[in-house]
């Protein structure tokens, strides 16, 4: 398995008060990129809509990170491994 | 339901103020932090790296127009690996991402289409402060909530009694109900909108206690006083005009008539006769529609519904207020250069700009008025095609970042110039992003207490087509002050 973290600017809400702020984490399947992604969709189908694109590459303004390392190149043929840490975070822009 | 209110604590406020300073100009931004609650952020934290610039990244931004063409630090990128620097740092802190912001170093703090397509395609979840330094000494903030498919301003809570930033200030209630005359009209004729009203409770702008009949009398017979070449002595506009308002809520006609009509005020129907009455335009008003109908309101705040307007009959200045005009009233105006004489005057305030007004023997528009006169009777977003308003306008798309002076664009149908472009114009109205929702069918004006942010419109040489949109709405507190931000006069018909 490895470990999916879900950044707070794409989180769920959380308006009310609530207790210390913790990344939101879920684990997911290992193996090749694309049943990564088939996975996020379908735990997630909302944040997936948004920071992955049809074909399941990251989506333009956004930066997948495996392993505290930024990914640059094609994540395509990316394989997680078991333990692996996952995140997808906004890139902040603007006019 | 009332919105809920972003609490931005003052010291927060201010150490964000101060780091957004001193990287001018340079802009800034990054994400404000809570502990969990996203209404209460208590920190931020900024990027300093903006590949806005690189390949891949400036075309796009120059493909929303010449301002980001000409402006290569309009506009902000965070690298892939500075954000994952800083979402680590957050975690490390035990916060959340609240908000994000940015600073805007010649626009308002308003969330312009840019804005909108950048962080709805982030952040739907998360609100958006700007910051504006286009007055440096006086930033300007506002908070954006993208919800329902539209815009919301949020009221911004520092924690004293009143936020100076809240779009919805509360009303003061209605001004004098008196008799129509020139002794006993309000500040601004055919308005009830202006009463400073300072024992108001519901007015928690001004603490202050109302004064007693003499005492009121008595400062503005101290204030309004003309100097020996008639122009006001008092050069601060703030206080000349709370002791007009004073003047009038405390219901003595014979100081109005004395220390006004003929006093402070004498001279201004021949001021409006030598000076004013060859600019106006006589406009039928009439009912028009008003605002924006909500299918198409997009990201712009507070310009839906669109409503019916019944305007009366009133005159509006083809032009705005030229540096040669505002120095009839205070000399240290005049222009120094001759180019400058017809330059619109800016850097002025809504006080300065209504003092003047009502002694030019005038009033400012109403926000139904300035739209209803730009418009010209076009439904359209702009009182013409988008493509002709290079011709109409001096805004980003061809000012060149240059103030231009006046009436040297086509004038629209009713023969006014410069509503579009130019500078951002005040407006009588206090700003209620829910006015429309609200207003009185015939002449509305949004009442408020002096403290009260008021309405701007028009855009300036600065700004994007959008925001010169006829129906585009602006506010900013009363005493603020702009180089790209004047006004014009406008005046009831005479029966």
């Amino acid at each position: 398995m490895v470990r999916f973290l879900v950044p707070g600017h794409l989180a769920e809400p959380t308006f009310a008060a609530s207790g210390p702020a913790v990344p939101q984490a879920m684990l997911l399947p290992d193996g090749a990129w694309p049943d990564v992604v088939q996975a996020i969709r379908r735990q997630c189908p909302d944040l997936a809509a948004r920071v992955l694109t049809q074909t399941g590459t990251v989506a333009a303004g956004f930066a997948l990170v495996v392993n505290d390392a930024v990914v640059q190149r094609n994540c395509e043929s990316l394989r997680l491994r078991p333990g692996d840490e996952l995140c997808i975070i906004a890139t902040v822009a603007g006019g | 339901m009332p919105d809920a209110a972003i609490g931005l604590p003052r010291a927060l406020r201010e150490r964000l103020l101060a780091t957004i300073t001193a990287r001018l100009p340079q802009k800034s931004f990054g994400y404000l932090l809570s502990a969990g609650d996203r209404r209460r952020p208590i920190d931020f934290l900024l990027f300093d790296a903006n590949i806005r610039n690189s390949e891949g990244w400036r075309e796009q931004f120059e493909s929303y127009g010449r301002y980001f063409q000409e402006h290569d630090d309009a506009g902000f990128v965070a690298t892939a690996e500075e954000s994952w620097r800083v979402q680590r740092d957050i975690w490390s802190r035990g916060l959340v991402e609240a908000g994000a912001f940015h600073s805007h170093l010649r626009h308002p703090a308003n969330f312009s289409g840019i804005d909108f397509d950048l962080h709805t395609q982030r952040f739907p979840r998360l609100w958006h402060l700007i910051v504006s330094m286009r007055n440096a000494a006086s930033p300007q903030l506002r908070i954006f909530d993208i919800c329902g498919g539209g815009v919301r301003e949020l009221p911004i809570d520092d924690g004293s009694s009143c936020s100076p930033d809240s779009p919805d200030s509360p009303d003061s209630p209605d001004a004098l109900d008196m008799p129509d005359s020139a002794d006993s009209d309000s500040f601004d004729a055919r308005d009830s909108s202006s009463p400073s009203n300072p024992s108001n409770p519901a007015n928690p702008h001004d603490a202050r206690r109302r004064p007693s009949r003499d005492a009121t009398i008595a400062r503005a017979r101290q204030v309004l006083v003309l100097d020996r070449a008639g122009r006001p002595a008092c050069r601060d506009m703030r206080v000349v005009a709370a002791a007009i308002d004073d003047l009038y809520a405390c219901g003595d006609r014979e100081a109005v008539h004395d220390l006004l009509t003929h006093g402070f005020l004498a001279g201004a129907a021949q001021r409006y006769d030598d000076f004013i009455a060859g600019d106006m335009r006589p406009l039928a008003g009439g009912t028009f529609t008003m605002g924006t109908p909500d299918v198409d309101r997009r990201h712009f705040c507070g310009e839906s519904p669109a409503h019916a307007v019944e305007l009366s009959p009133f005159r509006m200045a083809s032009r705005p207020v030229t540096n040669v005009l505002l120095a009839l009233m205070d000399d240290r105006r005049q222009p120094a250069a001759r180019s400058a004489a017809q330059m619109p005057a800016t850097d002025v305030s809504w006080h300065e700009a209504r003092v003047f007004a009502r002694w030019m023997g005038c009033r400012l528009p109403s926000e139904a008025e300035w739209e209803y006169a730009c418009a010209a009777g076009s439904a359209g977003e702009w009182c013409c095609d988008e493509r002709l308003l290079p011709r109409h306008a001096w805004y980003s798309e061809n000012a060149g970042g240059t103030l231009r002076p006046v009436a040297t664009r086509e004038p629209n149908a009713f023969g006014l110039y410069d509503l579009h472009g130019g500078v951002w114009e005040w407006c009588r109205d206090r700003y209620d992003q829910d006015f429309y929702r609200r207003s009185p069918r015939l002449d509305p004006v949004a009442p408020g207490d002096p403290a009260s942010h008021r309405v701007c419109r028009g855009g300036s040489l600065h700004a994007l087509s959008e925001m010169c949109r006829t129906r585009y709405r602006l506010h900013e507190p009363p005493d603020f002050i702009a180089p790209d931000l004047g006004f014009r006069l406008a005046r009831d018909e005479t029966p």
